[in-house]
């Protein structure tokens, strides 16, 4: 089933997504180094790594939120930094974002939220409508919560209309920014379903960062794991793993397996010392 | 030294950097179903505070020139010195500035809050520009009230002037409101509009860029708020001063006269 859309997608020598050697840094900071990476269309990847790899930073600069320190993002063989400002709204357009926190308006309602892309575009209102309601369905919300507020939602709640304003615009590719976070098991595992469903009804590429294994295990075809810089010896490359959920378990790599199984070991020592180190 | 005075120069290059594009945003009014509550929220909201500062500044004003005037014997002439004050000068920066403390920091305050919680950054995923949908019509709401709630400034502060000369101080109303005449030309009237019309772009382009670019987390937002308040209220007394020479300038080349006749 996972497999569905990505058979001969991911032979494709033509990617959606394609990093070069991007770098990132803010200030002195340095968040992400060397990273090569291409998403074939279709494909669901999943990214995960402890907070403050970079993975966030890596969604931004795949829809142009960020530009790279150095390297080169490309969307569909174009680079966002090159593009004339019309130009760049056109191609954003067809990337749908999740965000945390699901950012939604908060002085707009929850059907204003959703139709908010498509008034953008002048769409006509009749569509607009209909579009609005096909989503919130098929994200799980009665026509109800539509006169809503955001701040009158539940966070599961939130994440959802997130979700229907995102694919409001039909994107070609979804990029969900740990959409499980601060959310029960039972919601994680709703917020899992309607991943799943979203690239059954359409061909999607997605890509998901998360923490949550059970998303991995459930949705994804590829999984990278990032590695925080600061732990890293110079030269080491911040990508640990790049391969199938399945092999995830098995990798050789003692970093790997500690994230997956959840493990401190020495890492509160280790955490102390740093500290000591900065002060 | 040098480097709060390359901090300085970034800021002003950010700030024109950012007035273009809100002025670009307002030709192609970006944000225009967003203009009228704005208007209703900045300006309706504002009149209570405006009308109660308004009234009180001229009365103190009264208050305080009175025993000057009265140990000359000019105390018919006070209309003249409150209301040509009030309507060159305290009416417009009063109105800038409660607009600034009021509106301002509000802005800011509000810009900054979305900026941290991602919605500025889901607004450009959806195909909006932001600069453009939130700055625009909050650029041109403060501009085009501004006037309007300067207006209501300055008729409070003549009434409460002349309220305290009139009724508290006894000075024969007729010689009053016939001094204040003759002081109070339209060009007056006219330099006393123009002018919080600067005030009010100049707070809207600060506080919005404040706003955008705030710092993240709580504190960022409030400093935001702050500074976009403190950095409107140095630029409108420095406007002011500006203005008001520039226009006093062209009021003398203009019209030669009208200085003669007073």
């Amino acid at each position: 089933m996972v497999a569905q859309f990505s058979g001969d997608a991911m032979n494709s020598a033509d990617p959606i997504v394609s990093l070069q050697q991007v770098s990132m840094q803010f200030g002195s900071t340095r968040i992400l180094h060397a990273i090569d990476l291409d998403v074939p269309r279709g494909q669901t990847l999943g990214i995960i790594g402890e907070s403050g790899c970079g993975k966030t930073v890596l969604l931004k600069l795949i829809v142009g939120l960020l530009r790279p320190s150095v390297g080169r993002v490309l969307f569909d063989g174009k680079e966002f930094v090159r593009l004339s400002e019309s130009e760049l709204t056109r191609q954003r357009l067809r990337i749908g974002f999740l965000f945390q926190g699901a950012a939604l308006f908060d002085s707009l309602t929850v059907y204003d939220n959703v139709a908010f892309g498509l008034r953008a575009q002048r769409r006509a209102e009749a569509d607009i409508a209909e579009v609005v309601r096909q989503r919130l369905q098929e994200v799980g919300l009665p026509w109800s919560t539509a006169t809503k507020m955001p701040a009158e939602l539940s966070g599961g709640m939130r994440k959802r209309v997130g979700l229907a304003r995102a694919l409001a615009l039909d994107p070609e590719i979804m990029l969900y920014d740990e959409p499980t976070t601060g959310l029960d098991p039972i919601m994680t595992d709703v917020i899992n379903e309607l991943i799943l469903q979203t690239r059954q009804r359409r061909p999607i590429t997605s890509i998901i960062v998360t923490h949550e294994m059970r998303t991995i295990d459930k949705c994804v075809d590829r999984v990278v794991m990032l590695y925080p810089l600061s732990r890293l010896q110079p030269g080491q490359p911040q990508i640990l793993y790049d391969g199938s959920p399945a092999g995830l378990r098995l990798a050789e790599d003692e970093r790997v397996r500690q994230f997956i199984e959840g493990q401190a070991r020495d890492r509160l020592v280790e955490l102390a010392r740093q500290e000591e180190a900065h002060s | 030294m040098f480097s709060w005075f390359l901090d300085t120069l970034d800021h002003a290059g950010q700030l024109t950097l950012f007035s273009f594009r809100v002025l670009r945003g307002c030709f192609s009014l970006a944000g225009r179903e967003t203009l009228l509550p704005l208007c209703v929220q900045f300006g309706w909201g504002s009149v209570p505070v405006v009308l109660v500062t308004g009234t009180f500044i001229g009365m103190v004003l009264a208050e305080q020139s009175y025993a000057q005037f009265r140990s000359v014997g000019l105390q018919t002439s006070l209309g003249s010195i409150i209301n040509s004050s009030v309507i060159k000068e305290l009416g417009p920066v009063l109105a800038g500035v409660m607009l600034a403390g009021r509106v301002g920091s509000a802005m800011a305050a509000e810009l900054a809050t979305m900026k941290v919680t991602e919605q500025i950054d889901a607004l450009r995923c959806l195909g909006v520009d932001p600069v453009q949908y939130l700055g625009s019509p909050r650029f041109l709401a403060a501009v085009t009230l501004i006037p309007v709630l300067t207006v209501l400034a300055n008729f409070m502060g003549v009434m409460g002037g002349a309220f305290i000369c009139i009724y508290v101080y006894r000075v024969e109303s007729h010689f009053y409101w016939q001094n204040s005449q003759g002081y109070v030309g339209l060009f007056d009237l006219a330099s006393g509009l123009i002018k919080p019309m600067f005030f009010g772009a100049a707070m809207a382009l600060i506080s919005c860029q404040r706003g955008f670019d705030s710092e993240p987390g709580a504190q960022g937002v409030g400093r935001a708020a702050t500074r976009a308040f403190v950095a409107s209220f140095v630029a409108i007394i420095i406007l002011d001063f500006f203005l008001a020479m520039l226009l006093n300038n062209l009021e003398a080349q203009w019209w030669p006269s009208s200085r003669g006749m007073r």
